[in-house]
């Protein structure tokens, strides 16, 4: 079982869209996927037009023993689940704040999923908080969505900090370029720069596209409703590269 | 997770004079989105062992075939409900467990398989059209799914309808709304709940049954009837169960065909040799020959086959680094398992075979036979059995006792052998006493057999390596690192023999105890019946 995360400290780089198009992906290739939708804005629920609500509110989750299945919900799609945002789960720096070994909630709140999913995908709040202590010592892979632009590319360089720094080994950090739109000089200049700074970097970029803005019009991923256009090619292209680095 | 939570596909069947109308209506009341205009056309495989190692254990193994799409493996319970998921699959239908994709499915089944195939298929055509019950967020709470089945029968082009059924699957989270959906569907007179027999129809159609196979004897005797009849049905069975395995041993699906070929043969032999009084000649002249045969021609591969077995555990038992050193010998083991099995192909296929099957099921077949028996064939069988259980019994303790530790290890060997003659008489005639004191003592019985059977196999294991090696090196193979990796198995096997050697004494005791002895003498020994028999025999 791999987990994957979104992550960027940055918010409207495309994380969302990321999260949830990788693992309709994934489901469709038959792997046993599992979504946690982490940001209390709750995009990805909305998305999948599932009801944004935790039984008991987030503060449950981490309390006792998992009882996962009373939180999960089966999505539209075969081998697709998802468990849901809730509003609380703006309060969550403070429930994790409560516990011991605050950072290692996350993980120990998944493992018991490891045996019934091959990928869990968390879509994780814009932030450097507690839940990204925890976001980063539970995943295995970090898939950082940039923008090729300076500020983009320096909250980058603060997420590969902060890994460093606090001894984030295990993590694979895989940044790629999202809302990449080749028509602008700055976007092309700083793809064909970054990957010297970042031997890294996914070779597929994701443009940017009016199709991924319809995703919220047919609360669906881009491939259910437009499986020829161009960024859930781009989504398939990453999917692929994604399990390639494992 | 609770039971009902388990149970996440429900089956209906349609009443015929609902037929399609009242699968519309049931999709309008449940709030459900259209069916599929265009159905999808399914390939379902049921995959099984030919001695139904997955329906025993309560599981179904369906390998799904999308036309154009998907492949999906499932594996349900006995009622056709998911237990180990759904798993995408690229290929072809799995054969052995090592093809089994995922984790769970292959968990669940990897110990029940061991070696055998899933070479047991029945296919059915499914034309299924999809749909969904949805919430007011247009959300898939229940998917729903028309399926209209047949079935193309052995040797035929037509297609056999097996109906329409109705399929309801849950979707995670939403328990309610399944509950509900049930609940109409309970009320709709037109629809009946489906216990999902799909697959008994469909290897019904091939001629199987489930379960209609296993290699333990399974006929149930009368304890007046006369010796020869009891003996008679018993390798009646015997036969059917090398004839069950011909092709599977033909056609190498897995080695476990030629077994139960070997094992079938091995039980009639025994029998007729111990109770040779009641047989006639023929039985005892031509007949013994050729099921002698028959345990001669299958003997090269079964050892093959039994060398490949065991061989990722010679491989494991080394050092990590020696390990690859043994390629060699793997490759050698396949080749010769080829060869050895192409001529054992020959020998199957030969009119000696074919011959000993058709006369020996014609022999047996009669049940007023127009030759003579011996006196003693009219005996009834309970009295013949407990005699030669008893008489058996008694010289696996006579052979046993007289072992010491400087005894040659030809005794144990012998002793082995006598053993396996008791276990085959304690498993012919179980069915004439308590079924639970027969099993105690199968299974005290087994302790012993077990230590021997292992004494036995690390010597002849330790002398085929030498035999391997020594052909090996005359096929020119030059890798002398091999051969060193063969010298340590060697030596293993020899340490482990001594190790086995002084367990002896105890698993000895353990079957030859005084509760074991009571046991068997109130169960066998029949003094003056005994005598009796012994009279006429003698």
């Amino acid at each position: 079982m791999t987990v994957f995360a979104t992550f960027q400290i940055k918010g409207g780089v495309g994380k969302t869209a990321t999260a949830v198009n990788l693992s309709y992906c994934s489901a469709v290739r038959g792997a046993r996927t599992l979504l946690w939708d982490v940001d209390p804005q709750g995009a990805a629920t909305f998305y999948f037009r599932v009801k944004p609500r935790i039984k008991g509110g987030g503060e449950k989750l981490f309390r006792g023993k998992t009882d996962a299945d009373k939180y999960i919900k089966g999505s539209d799609f075969e081998f697709l689940d998802l468990i849901p945002s809730d509003f609380s789960y703006r309060n969550m720096d403070l429930f994790l704040g409560d516990h011991k070994k605050k950072t290692k909630r996350f993980d120990r709140f998944l493992a018991p999923f490891k045996e019934e999913y091959d990928h869990i995908f968390l879509d994780c709040p814009p932030s450097m908080s507690l839940v990204s202590e925890n976001v980063l010592c539970a995943a295995d892979v970090l898939l950082v969505p940039v923008i090729p632009t300076t500020l983009s590319l320096r909250t980058l360089e603060q997420v590969t900090d902060f890994c460093r720094k606090h001894k984030f080994e295990h993590l694979t950090i895989l940044p790629f370029f999202s809302m990449m739109d080749r028509r602008r000089k700055l976007h092309r200049d700083v793809v064909e720069a970054l990957p010297r700074d970042y031997p890294n970097v996914l070779e597929t970029s994701i443009p940017n596209s009016s199709f991924v803005e319809q995703m919220g019009i047919h609360r669906a991923p881009v491939g259910e409703f437009s499986p020829n256009c161009a960024p859930a090619k781009a989504y398939h292209a990453l999917y692929n590269e994604v399990l390639r680095k494992l | 997770m609770d039971k009902k939570k388990n149970q996440n596909v429900r089956y209906y069947s349609v009443n015929q004079r609902g037929g399609n109308e009242a699968i519309n209506r049931l999709v309008g009341n449940l709030n459900g989105k259209r069916l599929s205009v265009d159905p999808v056309s399914i390939s379902r495989t049921y995959l099984e062992t030919n001695d139904w190692r997955l329906y025993g254990a309560g599981y179904k193994l369906i390998y799904e075939s999308e036309k154009g799409g998907k492949k999906r493996l499932l594996l349900t319970g006995l009622d056709e409900n998911l237990v180990g998921g759904v798993v995408a699959m690229t290929h072809t239908p799995p054969l052995f467990s090592a093809d089994l994709p995922q984790k769970t499915i292959k968990g669940k089944l990897e110990p029940l398989l061991e070696m055998r195939s899933l070479c047991l298929e029945a296919a059915v055509q499914v034309k299924a059209w999809t749909g969904a019950v949805l919430d007011d967020l247009g959300k898939t709470v229940v998917r729903l799914r028309v399926e209209e089945s047949s079935i193309i029968p052995n040797n035929s082009r037509d297609h056999t309808a097996l109906g329409v059924r109705i399929c309801l699957e849950r979707v995670r989270g939403y328990d309610k709304e399944f509950d509900e959906a049930l609940s109409r569907l309970a009320a709709d007179e037109e629809f009946a709940a489906n216990a999902g027999g799909q697959m008994e129809q469909a290897f019904e159609y091939r001629g199987r049954r489930p379960l209609d196979y296993s290699s333990k004897n399974t006929i149930e005797l009368d304890p007046s009837a006369k010796a020869w009849d009891a003996c008679r049905l018993i390798l009646l069975e015997q036969l059917s169960h090398m004839e069950r395995n011909v092709e599977g041993s033909i056609k190498d699906w897995d080695s476990e065909f030629l077994h139960d070929l070997r094992v079938a043969v091995r039980r009639s032999r025994s029998l007729i040799s111990r109770l040779k009084e009641i047989f006639p000649a023929e039985v005892l002249g031509r007949f013994s020959d050729d099921l002698s045969w028959v345990g001669s021609i299958t003997g090269p591969t079964r050892d093959m086959d039994v060398y490949l077995l065991d061989y990722p555990k010679y491989r494991d038992s080394l050092e990590v680094g020696m390990r690859e050193d043994l390629a060699p010998m793997h490759e050698y083991l396949v080749a010769h398992q080829k060869k050895e099995q192409r001529r054992l192909v020959r020998h199957l296929r030969a009119s000696r075979f074919k011959n000993f099957i058709a006369d020996w099921h014609t022999y047996l077949g009669q049940t007023q036979p127009p030759f003579d028996l011996p006196k003693a064939a009219s005996t009834p069988i309970k009295e013949m059995a407990s005699h030669r259980i008893w008489k058996t019994f008694r010289r696996v303790v006579r052979e046993g006792a007289a072992i010491d530790d400087a005894t040659p290890p030809a005794a144990l060997h012998d002793l082995r052998k006598t053993c396996k003659k008791l276990r085959y008489l304690l498993e012919f005639f179980a069915s004439l006493y308590p079924v639970d004191e027969v099993r105690a003592l199968v299974k005290a019985l087994k302790g012993l057999q077990d230590n021997l059977g292992i004494f036995q196999d690390l010597d002849v294991q330790a002398a085929a390596l030498k035999e391997i090696g020594t052909h090996m090196m005359a096929e020119g193979d030059r890798h002398p690192e091999t051969f060193m990796a063969m010298g340590v198995l060697i030596d293993g096997f020899m340490r482990r023999k001594a190790e086995v050697r002084t367990e002896f004494h105890d698993r000895f005791a353990a079957f030859a105890n005084q509760e074991n002895d009571e046991r068997f003498r109130s169960l066998f020994e029949q003094n003056k019946i005994g005598k009796r028999v012994e009279g006429e025999l003698e």
